[in-house]
């Protein structure tokens, strides 16, 4: 209680203030009733005794001040006034100590104008707003992949151009060749040769560099399970026989991420050989889409698999329509192994020796599938039904005896997988994308090893044809050999000799020739190449004419395949095809657009033996009508003579 | 005159000898220009008929040929019956138009018809 009769009686700062402020404002207002304004109100009485008026005045201004003095206090007292605005400095005080204590500036006002308010409480305005910037956004989006598509078919054109820069310098260097072996007395031709020299000797050093064998480009990425000496030097001899035949080869391991296939969304390579079975994902990125889309870009593969080959690549090889043995199951066949352990351990008869090639002339030559059995250890696979099912071909299938085995749980895989069994069984296989680009997929990384191209075949007493085997294969997955080229395509009309050739227009039922020329890619070189079955086709939605081709010339580079028809008695616009696929060979489809036209109305024979009666009936009545008129001209009437 | 106006005979016996009497009767009254030109209408007849029984057997293919055919054996019937129709002495409704101007306007028209004949064979 002390404390509340202290707090009253003594006047805090708030409450000294309002003091003030009362009594400064009750000065004011009183202070305004000066005599001069009573005398204005009173004049008589201020006329008659100012004395009088001034004591008034005094009076009433101190009667007023003491009582609204009085009336002050009362409130004061009722309400407790002192108290509550003491307490109040003593919150504010207590506030200050507080903030001083814990480091904590002023409070820091958020500067929120009314508008933000306004619109933070306006749902509806925001959720407009929102949808508006979405909007804009998608907009945005959609131009940023325009321009990103734009990029993309950009940059593939500059590739081409690339390309083209490339072949020119090639034809530089021929030229060159050639003005070398001229005749060198006269002094401009000698010049010449000096300027050509020049330009052959910028160009060949490019060549050199920028051209490989293989069709396709050089820049290759080995991935292999580690880069160790021992892991590189296991694989020496194919990587040295990459080398030999002008791949720029990049050594990598599955779990570096340095090599990069794709960078910038440009393909950094144009083969890519895998030999890490084992490898569930890649460090660099690298996995089935990416795969594909390498394929798709005209990249080729060489993929080794193993009894542990799994995640993007079996996934990659699946996308192809192979579809590769369970992890974990090996190839065992009882007749036709090599033992590695002890021989009574199904297990140990992985060791598969075989030579059971399949019938691809194109992509194994006589002398590989003549020669000595191969070996194989590894997982076999099957071609799944489906549309790419005539892309994929098997190269090497195993043995009616040849059967998968699961390693796990030790037994022979149950029927439901007959369908990986004997022939049916595929050991390695390849495949050929619409694009010629070419994926080759063998069941085991082992036999582009060192010590399976050394090894010996024991049964056989002679040396493995594993080195002819992969050295032949890859030589066809990287555009080695196996690749077909049309060099020309004529056609013109065999009655006229002297129209161009290629018209874009026929006339129903023209005797035409239609000759196209076609080169084959082998051992380095173009060539000729025999086919009995290369086709011809008039097609307006369905063919109207499909030919075979002969071979009618042969140049060093290439073939002429020719062929005479005569077009169809229809008219139209047609498509002259020549549509060639076989196994082993990069696909040739040449389309040209030719209109076959009607024969125009001075083009029909004029008069017809069918219509003969016609004539001669109009002759006739012709003849008739002269006939008659002379006849009638000169005739008397006998009966007139008669009247005579 | 008495020629023309002979009587059918009395005693009708039967359709032969109705067309031995007309038979009889065409040939002693018609004047002879008439037969001359009923001998041409004959020979349009016949050509007009025999184009289209071939029309009918064989084809009407070239058509234009056929029209020029057919058309040209009807238009010579045609020109031929007014001939006759204008030149025939009993026939009072013409008779204020001389039978050469009849004729020559037959010639006219066959002119015409025949080159138009000849554009269409072809």
């Amino acid at each position: 209680m002390a404390t509340t009769t202290d707090a009253s009686t003594l006047h805090g700062p708030r409450m000294r203030k309002l003091c003030l402020l009362l009594d400064k404002s009750l000065t004011t207002t009183v202070g305004t009733l000066t005599y001069e304004r009573l005398a204005e109100c009173f004049p008589y009485l201020a006329q008659e005794s100012p004395q009088l008026l001034r004591t008034a005045q005094g009076q009433v201004s101190q009667f007023m001040r003491a009582t609204v003095e009085n009336e002050f206090q009362t409130i004061v007292q009722q309400r407790h006034l002192v108290e509550k605005l003491n307490q109040l400095d003593q919150f504010i005080e207590k506030a200050r100590a507080s903030q001083t204590d814990e480091g904590i500036g002023p409070l820091q006002y958020s500067c929120i104008d009314p508008e933000t308010a306004v619109r933070a409480r306006t749902m509806k305005l925001k959720q407009a707003e929102l949808a508006q910037l979405k909007e804009i956004y998608a907009k945005w989006a959609t131009r940023n992949e325009a321009l990103m598509a734009s990029i993309k078919d950009k940059r593939r054109a500059m590739h081409t151009a690339k390309r083209a820069v490339v072949d020119n310098l090639q034809e530089l260097q021929q030229v060159a060749q050639a003005g070398q072996a001229m005749d060198t007395d006269a002094l401009a031709k000698d010049v010449r040769v000096i300027l050509l020299f020049q330009v052959a000797a910028l160009t060949s050093g490019l060549i050199v560099a920028a051209w490989a064998k293989s069709l396709a480009g050089d820049r290759t990425l080995v991935l292999l399970p580690d880069t160790k000496d021992q892991t590189v030097s296991q694989y020496g001899q194919f990587i040295d026989s990459l080398k030999g035949r002008g791949f720029q080869v990049t050594i990598d391991a599955a779990t570096s991420s340095s090599a990069k296939v794709y960078e910038y969304d440009e393909r950094q390579y144009d083969h890519l050989v895998l030999l890490v079975p084992g490898a569930k994902r890649f460090a660099s990125g690298l996995d089935a889409k990416t795969l594909v889309e390498f394929v798709k870009d005209g990249g080729n593969v060489l993929v080794g698999a193993g009894s542990d080959f799994g995640g993007a690549q079996r996934e990659f090889a699946r996308q192809l329509g192979v579809e590769f043995d369970v992890r974990g199951n090996v190839v065992l066949d009882h007749f036709h192994y090599q033992a590695t352990g002890s021989a009574t351990d199904p297990a140990q008869r992985s060791q598969l020796v075989t030579d059971r090639f399949a019938a691809v002339d194109y992509i194994l030559s006589d002398e590989v599938r003549q020669g000595g059995p191969v070996l194989f250890q590894g997982i076999g696979h099957r071609i799944l039904p489906g549309p790419q099912e005539t892309m994929v071909w098997p190269v090497l299938t195993g043995y009616d005896t040849t059967y998968s085995f699961d390693t796990m749980e030790r037994r022979v895989v149950q029927p439901k997988d007959a369908v990986l069994a004997g022939t049916k069984l595929n050991l390695v296989s390849a495949f050929q994308s619409k694009n010629n680009a070419r994926v080759a997929l063998v069941g085991s990384a082992t036999m582009f090893s060192n010590s399976a191209f050394d090894a010996t075949v024991n049964s056989e007493g002679m040396a493995a044809g594993n080195k002819q085997f992969c050295h032949e294969l890859s030589q066809w997955a990287f555009h080695e050999k196996g690749v077909l080229q049309v060099q020309s395509v004529a056609f013109r009309k065999l009655s006229d000799p002297l129209t161009a050739n290629n018209p874009s227009a026929f006339r129903i039922r023209d005797e035409i020739e239609y000759r196209i020329e076609l080169s084959h890619y082998a051992n380095d070189q173009w060539r000729p190449i025999q086919l009995s079955d290369v086709q011809f086709e008039a097609i307006m939605l369905d063919p109207y004419i499909r030919k075979t081709l002969t071979a009618v010339d042969n140049t060093p580079t290439s073939t002429v395949f020719a062929a005479s028809l005569q077009l169809p008695d229809v008219y139209g616009v047609f498509t002259f095809a020549v549509d060639y696929r076989r196994v082993g060979l990069s696909s040739v489809h040449h389309t040209d657009i030719v209109s076959i036209l009607p024969f125009k109305h001075n083009e029909y024979r004029r008069f017809i033996p069918a219509a003969f009666p016609y004539y001669a009936s109009s002759a006739s009545l012709l003849l008739a009508f002269i006939a008659f008129s002379l006849v009638w001209l000169y005739n008397r009437e006998p009966t007139e003579k008669k009247a005579q | 005159m008495a020629s023309s106006k002979r009587q059918l005979p009395s005693s009708t016996t039967g359709l032969p000898d109705l067309v031995q009497w007309l038979q009889r009767s065409y040939w002693t009254t018609t004047p002879q220009s008439l037969k001359l030109i009923d001998a041409y209408i004959a020979f349009t007849v016949v050509v007009g008929v025999l184009q289209f029984v071939y029309c009918l057997l064989v084809s009407s293919f070239p058509y234009n040929a056929f029209l020029a055919g057919f058309g040209s054996a009807v238009a010579s019937f045609t020109f031929a019956t007014v001939l006759r129709i204008r030149v025939n002495p009993k026939n009072t409704e013409y008779a204020h138009l001389s039978p050469e101007r009849a004729f020559a306007e037959f010639v006219v028209c066959h002119v015409v018809l025949h080159f138009i004949v000849a554009n269409y064979l072809g």
